[in-house]
């Protein structure tokens, strides 16, 4: 699976690796901080009218969300690092080398926010109230300064900004959409903080305290319902592209490709947003007594699937770059990528053993640079094949697609030079079974 | 009288939330009494009850966005039309794949929840025409699979729908006359569509809401039927929900996720348009029909030409009317005084026809 | 808090509000149906006929008004004695019939309602309230050509 310094991994694609890694770890780490308010102010209120069961119910609440958020949390997040760092490394390492201090801050921060949980859990009734109340609003604080952080780094990938042209690292990190991001994730950690803590409410054996905390936890949901378009709009408003164009390019026209999936995902999120909220409105808000463990699930499992639908529309605004206008998917550098045809792969990346491009090596040579620059996001015969993209393709027109990528608007240039792009075409031929070519041609 | 009506209608708390003008003018209290005496039973088949509903609301799908489709789809030009929904209408593309979507998972539905009625033995005294109704309905179902698959004029609908004429065609007596009547002419064309059109959106609808009708009186007017098991539980361990309000929060949860379910589907998988038919083009390889008619399609496949003096078609036909025949009858089969070895022989009827018809599918699906 | 709903307790003013915006985002699904039955009408403007030829200018010798399609709305030509060419819209003002021209009388007349217009289009008879809308007509070699004003 892993042929350094390139990683294979076969039909599902870096893609999906990175995209349901991302969403799982997007929901949990977002949950560990909205997760964090809900504790301090539930507590807050509890302690203020010493409501005892509800302090029990909290106590339960954060065994299951220390586990969740720092067992399952961390993994992901070191689950990421791993897939991205081998799915695309020069990628990853561009945003080392520019945010050096800020991921060192980050680990900083995100190990006192675990010690914090850790804290705050184990010293349930061995601590006075007053302290223990304490230790729940520094967990929150610290873990929401880890968002702040990290926020910089996400939002830089889409909007860069003003740093393409200063090369100022604060230009990079309070970049267009930084603080409209930075809003939009905290109103929504809120939500998934009450998703959550319907979920762990619908077991509370005691039927009155049951009602009274999912009717609670659904309050949660209410602010991002309320913020949330506003918030979005201002939002596209820093984007790059005219996303508004974009958008209506896919209401009237599927066909219009990639493109129309924006609209599509953009649906798709309002549908299962309007359903959550309904559901939570019908359900734990004005009906606790008629809702069950079972459809708490499913709730959850609905707002997983919003979490995947809206990372994959920043993904989708950002193509064909991985740092916008700067560096492309297939980790090359804009700046480099202007004069393609010369840039030649092999000369680059001194690993591929053979030398030279000769009619017995040829297809394996193709299969590596195959590798080398499609495989961020296409697959041979899995998840963006080949094998379906190219079905009906000859030879020849392989070998001139592949000099004239960018016309999609979202792929970036192809970097061979003419006998590497003749080698990739090969290759790319098998797979969709194409006739070989005349001998002249080949020549 | 109405003074009567009035006084009882203002205290009754099951219509408080109408406003006095309704109430003061019509007796409605009893239809909300009706409903919240009605019950349902609480078991661990319970889920099952929820596919009747499910089927429902995707009806109700296919009328709103079918109503839609009406507006822009044009039999003149049936596939020039379509492919503006999908490309030039605004959301077209979204109507047109969510039709689809929904129509199949409609037909899915109603399948389970026919099996799942099959084997709480619901169907037996005193709820036969549930059953009956029940099957007019999945027939009406597959009609409207039928004539809708051709409307979109592509090859593959062309070609389908030319199989499965032809298939009809090999009946006894009457089969040339259907063919040609669903024809309306010796060959397959395009004033097949106008027939095909008025079947799919006013003839098979009407009678839809006819039979529907009738199968949700029956439900109504019978109550909910429990398993035998739980009828045999002493009466302090049975167990049952209010059907409202209680079911009903249930159904609107589940009819928001099947909603949410058929979003997904059709917006990241938005249903597509082939080149148009062109009935002087060769059939393209591995024509198939769709998933819901593909067991008879293959099973009719292991047919050789001719058996004895008969054509082969004719007799998969045949054999295939006798297992409906025998489906349809299965209240009087397995009825009410039955003998505990016919209900036993109905069960594994019930199983093999199952297995036979997922088995036949998945073959289909997979063989070239 | 209060007695039967004088005073509204929090629960309805949460009500209230969940159910706004639970019609807000009914709003929001309804919109796909609402776009999906928009006419275009934007097209409709820009890509209507801004000018055609209607014939000769001897044509009008021998049949002095003729009906004629401009896009998708009709225009009546007419010569006057005086020899002038006139275009105008053939929709009448009242409820959007199509008139005519009377030769013998020299009005133009609508079938539906009696109103009747002067040569020129001015209403002067009958419940028409204003004048028909003219074009503008201009002689290009032997061509008649009408165009908007």
């Amino acid at each position: 699976m892993l042929e350094f310094p390139v990683w294979n991994v076969g039909g599902v694609g870096h893609g999906w690796m990175i995209g349901i890694i991302a969403t799982l770890h997007v929901y949990v780490s977002h949950f560990a901080i909205g997760g964090g308010l809900f504790l301090a102010l539930t507590e807050h209120y509890a302690v203020k009218r010493n409501d005892l069961p509800v302090l029990e119910y909290l106590r339960g609440h954060s065994n299951f969300f220390m586990l969740l958020t720092t067992v399952f949390g961390a993994m992901g997040g070191v689950g990421i690092w791993f897939v991205v760092g081998n799915a695309n490394p020069s990628a990853i390492s561009s945003l080392i080398h520019n945010f050096m201090f800020f991921w060192a801050i980050e680990w900083v921060v995100f190990l006192v926010e675990i010690a914090f949980a850790f804290l705050y859990y184990y010293s349930w009734g061995k601590v006075s109230q007053k302290f223990h109340l304490q230790l729940a609003w520094w967990y929150f604080g610290i873990s929401a300064l880890s968002l702040v952080i990290i926020n910089g780094i996400l939002t830089f990938m889409l909007t860069p900004g003003k740093w393409i042209e200063t090369g100022n690292i604060w230009d990079a990190f309070f970049n267009p959409s930084y603080f409209p991001s930075l809003v939009l994730r905290m109103v929504i950690m809120a939500s998934i903080a009450g998703v959550f803590a319907i979920v762990t409410s619908s077991r509370i054996k005691v039927d009155e305290l049951r009602h009274r905390m999912l009717h609670y936890s659904a309050k949660w949901l209410i602010p991002s319902f309320f913020l949330m378009p506003f918030i979005m709009y201002w939002y596209f408003t820093t984007l790059p592209e005219n996303v508004a164009s974009l958008v209506q390019s896919g209401i009237d026209n599927i066909g219009a490709g990639n493109l129309s999936v924006l609209t599509r995902l953009l649906l798709l999120t309002m549908l299962l947003s309007v359903t959550i909220y309904v559901v939570s409105l019908i359900g734990p808000y004005f009906n606790p007594d008629k809702f069950s463990f079972g459809f708490s699930i499913l709730i959850l499992i609905l707002g997983l699937v919003v979490t995947g639908a809206t990372e994959s529309m920043r993904e989708m605004v950002r193509k064909p770059y991985v740092v916008y206008d700067y560096l492309y998917s297939n980790g090359v550098l804009k700046s480099v990528a202007a004069d393609s045809s010369n840039y030649g792969i092999m000369k680059h990346n001194k690993w591929i053993s053979e030398k030279e491009i000769t009619s017995t090596n040829q297809k394996v040579v193709g299969e590596k640079i195959f590798r080398i620059q499609c495989q961020s996001c296409h697959t041979a015969t899995g998840y963006r094949s080949m094998k379906d993209l190219a079905r009906g393709w000859n030879r020849e027109f392989i070998y001139n697609r592949l000099a004239s990528l960018t016309a999609t608007g979202l792929m970036p240039p192809f970097m061979g030079n003419d006998p590497e792009r003749r080698a990739v075409a090969e290759y790319i031929g098998d797979i969709v079974k194409a006739p070989p070519l005349v001998a002249e041609t080949t020549k | 009288m109405s003074e009567e009506i009035a006084n009882k209608n203002m205290d009754d708390p099951n219509i408080a939330f109408l406003p006095k003008s309704v109430r003061e003018r019509y007796d409605l209290g009893w239809i909300i009494a009706f409903f919240k005496h009605k019950q349902v039973p609480v078991h661990k088949y319970s889920v099952w009850y929820y596919m009747g509903g499910i089927s429902l609301f995707l009806f109700l799908v296919q009328i709103a966005t079918g109503v839609l489709l009406m507006v822009h789809y044009n039999t003149g030009q049936p596939h020039a039309s379509v492919q503006a929904i999908m490309s030039q209408v605004d959301f077209g593309w979204l109507i047109r794949s969510t039709h689809s979507w929904s129509a199949n998972l409609m037909v899915l539905a109603v399948f389970v929840h026919m099996f799942s009625v099959f084997f709480m033995k619901s169907y037996k005294y005193p709820r036969e025409a549930t059953w009956l109704t029940g099957f007019l309905l999945l027939c009406l179902c597959l009609g409207f699979g039928f004539s809708g698959y051709l409307l979109p004029w592509d090859q593959l609908a062309y070609f389908a729908t030319q199989i499965g004429i032809k298939t009809n065609e090999a009946l006894p007596f009457m089969g040339g006359f259907i063919a040609d009547m669903l024809r309306g002419g010796k060959e397959l064309g395009t004033q097949t569509i106008e027939r095909f059109y008025a079947l799919h959106v006013w003839v098979l609808p009407a009678m839809f809401f006819g039979v529907l009708g009738l199968h949700l009186a029956f439900v109504q007017l019978q109550g909910i039927h429990a398993p035998k098991f739980f009828e045999d539980l002493p009466p302090e361990k049975k167990k049952y929900m209010k059907f409202f309000p209680d079911f009903a929060i249930k159904d609107v949860y589940v009819w928001l996720l099947v909603m949410n379910f058929l979003g997904l589907m059709a917006v990241m998988f938005p249903w597509e348009l082939g080149a148009e038919a062109d009935p002087l083009a060769p059939a393209p390889a591995g024509i198939k029909p769709e998933w819901y008619f593909l067991a008879m399609f293959q099973a009719l496949k292991l047919f050789p030409a001719h058996v004895g003096p008969i054509e082969g078609e004719l007799v998969g036909i045949l054999l295939f009317s006798i297992v409906g025949g025998l489906w349809v009858a299965i209240p009087f089969i397995d009825s009410k005084n039955a003998p505990a070895w016919r209900s036993r022989a109905t069960f594994y009827f019930g199983i093999a026809f199952l297995v036979g018809f997922i088995f036949f599918t998945m073959w289909g699906h997979y063989s070239e | 808090m209060s007695e039967k709903g004088h005073v509204p307790t929090k629960r309805d003013f949460m009500r209230t509000v969940f159910t706004g915006g639970f019609m807000v985002w009914i709003g929001a699904f309804l919109y796909p149906v609402y776009r999906y039955l928009k006419p275009r009408i934007e097209e409709d403007t820009a890509n209507a006929v801004q000018s055609a030829v209607v014939g000769k200018k001897e044509d009008f010798d021998k049949i002095p008004s003729r009906l004629i399609k401009f896009g998708s709305k009709p225009v009546l030509v007419i010569k006057t004695d005086a020899g002038e060419i006139v275009a105008l819209f053939a929709t009448c003002k009242h409820l959007g019939c199509t008139v005519n021209y009377v030769p013998e009388k020299k009005h133009i007349f609508c079938g539906c309602h009696g109103g009747t217009y002067d040569i020129n289009g001015k209403n002067i008879g009958g419940p028409p309230p204003s004048p028909l809308d003219r074009l503008k007509v201009t002689i290009q070699g032997d061509d008649v050509v009408v165009s908007r004003a």
